[in-house]
Parts: C-alpha cells; sequence; structure tokens
C-alpha cells in the first residue's frame, strides 16, 4: 500500500472489472455495500480490506491484449 | 489465486520498453474524516480514473501521459452512453456493462433503496493513463477536484481506479 487511501477495498479480480463481471448486478452491489460500510467501520486511517471473492479463472497482468484477443489466441 | 504483485509488474513492464523506473509516492499517513450522519443521509459521487467518457465527448488518449483531464459526468446519465479509451486495463467487459467500472445503476439503485442519502449530481472521469507529475496533481487539479466535490455537497468519494 503506497498511496494509502483513507479507506480501501482489494477486490482480486481483473482490472476492469472492480465490481466484478458484467450483469453480475447482485456481487457488483456487494461489492459497494462492502466499500460504503468502510466510512463507518474503519476506525484507522488507512484501513484496507481483502474482499473474499474469487474470480472465476486465471488472470494476468494486461499488457496489450483483449480478452477476445487472448481466447482466439489459446 | 493469488493477486497480482502490480508494482512489480509494472516495473518490469515499462523497463522492458526502455522507460526509467518510476518513482511511486509512498503515503506514510492517511487522513480519516469521519461522518456523523449515518449512509442513509449521506450524499455519494464516483471518480473513475479508466478512461470512461459520454459518446458526446472525445475520447480519452489511451496511451495517456500527465493527462489531467475530468469530465463532470451527470448524475442522469443512461448506462449505455458512454466510450472506454484506455490501453492500460481491459475494459472489454465494461464495455458491455460500465456498470464494472462505473457503477453508475448500482449507485442509483441504492438511493432508490434508501441505503445511502443520495447521489451527486454529478460524477468525475479523470487523471487515467500515467500521471508522473505528481505536484502539479497536489498543488492543482486534487484540490480543484475537492472545490467541485463540495459545490455538490458531496459526503462520501467511491474512487474506482482502473
Amino acid at each position: 500500500m503506497q498511496v494509502l487511501p483513507p479507506r480501501s477495498a482489494f477486490v482480486n479480480f481483473p482490472m476492469g472489472n472492480n465490481f466484478g463481471a458484467p450483469g453480475d448486478v447482485e456481487r457488483q452491489s456487494e461489492i459497494m455495500r462492502t466499500a460504503l460500510a468502510m466510512i463507518h467501520e474503519t476506525e484507522q486511517a488507512g484501513r484496507l480490506i481483502d474482499l473474499p471473492y474469487e474470480w472465476s479463472g486465471p488472470f494476468e497482468y494486461f499488457t496489450g491484449r483483449g480478452k477476445n484477443t487472448a481466447e482466439a489466441a489459446s | 489465486m493469488e493477486p497480482i504483485k502490480y508494482v512489480d509488474e509494472l516495473i518490469a513492464h515499462y523497463g522492458s520498453l526502455g522507460f526509467p523506473e518510476y518513482k511511486w509516492t509512498v503515503n506514510d499517513t492517511a487522513p480519516l474524516h469521519r461522518l456523523e450522519k449515518p449512509l442513509s443521509e449521506c450524499v455519494v459521487s464516483i471518480l473513475v480514473s479508466g478512461g470512461v467518457s459520454q459518446c458526446s465527448m472525445p475520447g480519452f488518449d489511451p496511451d495517456a501521459r500527465n493527462d489531467h483531464r475530468l469530465d463532470a459526468i451527470a448524475n442522469e446519465t443512461p448506462e449505455d452512453d458512454f466510450q472506454i479509451h484506455d490501453s492500460y486495463y481491459d475494459h472489454t467487459d465494461a464495455e458491455h456493462d460500465i456498470n464494472c467500472v462505473f457503477p453508475i445503476t448500482r449507485l442509483r439503485e441504492f438511493a432508490d433503496a434508501g441505503e445511502i442519502g443520495g447521489v451527486a449530481a454529478r460524477h468525475w472521469s479523470g487523471f487515467m493513463g500515467r500521471i508522473y507529475n505528481r505536484t502539479k496533481v497536489l498543488e492543482e487539479s486534487a484540490p480543484a477536484f475537492v472545490a467541485k466535490l463540495n459545490e455538490d455537497a458531496v459526503d462520501i468519494l467511491l474512487a474506482v481506479p482502473a
């Protein structure tokens, strides 16, 4: 943690899927609800929580190749 | 799976492209403002840094460096009125559902359900790409942004990096 916002929630999803998969209203809402709850739950500045969700498959650091391209190449 | 170590990956990736090592900002302390009122009375705005712009606006420079552009996005903007230009992440899913990175519809639902007090008049998209001139951020862009949030009486800013 380097920037150190007052409160932050990490979700181990691909960058660009911060709130989950397209159309997954339930998961998107859960993540936002958890993040907003930190407003009152945080006692110490700089708190980081790890959300317990698992992405549906492996993913890599993005260097310019889109999902569609990756699928086509695999 | 274990989280990606983004700092290490960034150093390796841009080093391989011939860039000098990035000098990361490291903050030892953070401010904490405690809100006295409940969430159900708080006004919430969203900032996204993922190259999201309204279709009527020019797209962001997908390879931007030191781009301090910050678009105001009216709360009532339809969720299908966005485009994404950003080479630094895979936005395939977000193009299908903007809520993946910019959850404006979800936030409206929270307001309708009374979970939050309301949605701010404006959301924000900007600070995308790589920004090296941190003094300009600290002394100019960030204070100007805070002034806009105060104009809209925002209590909570949900900042989404991408």
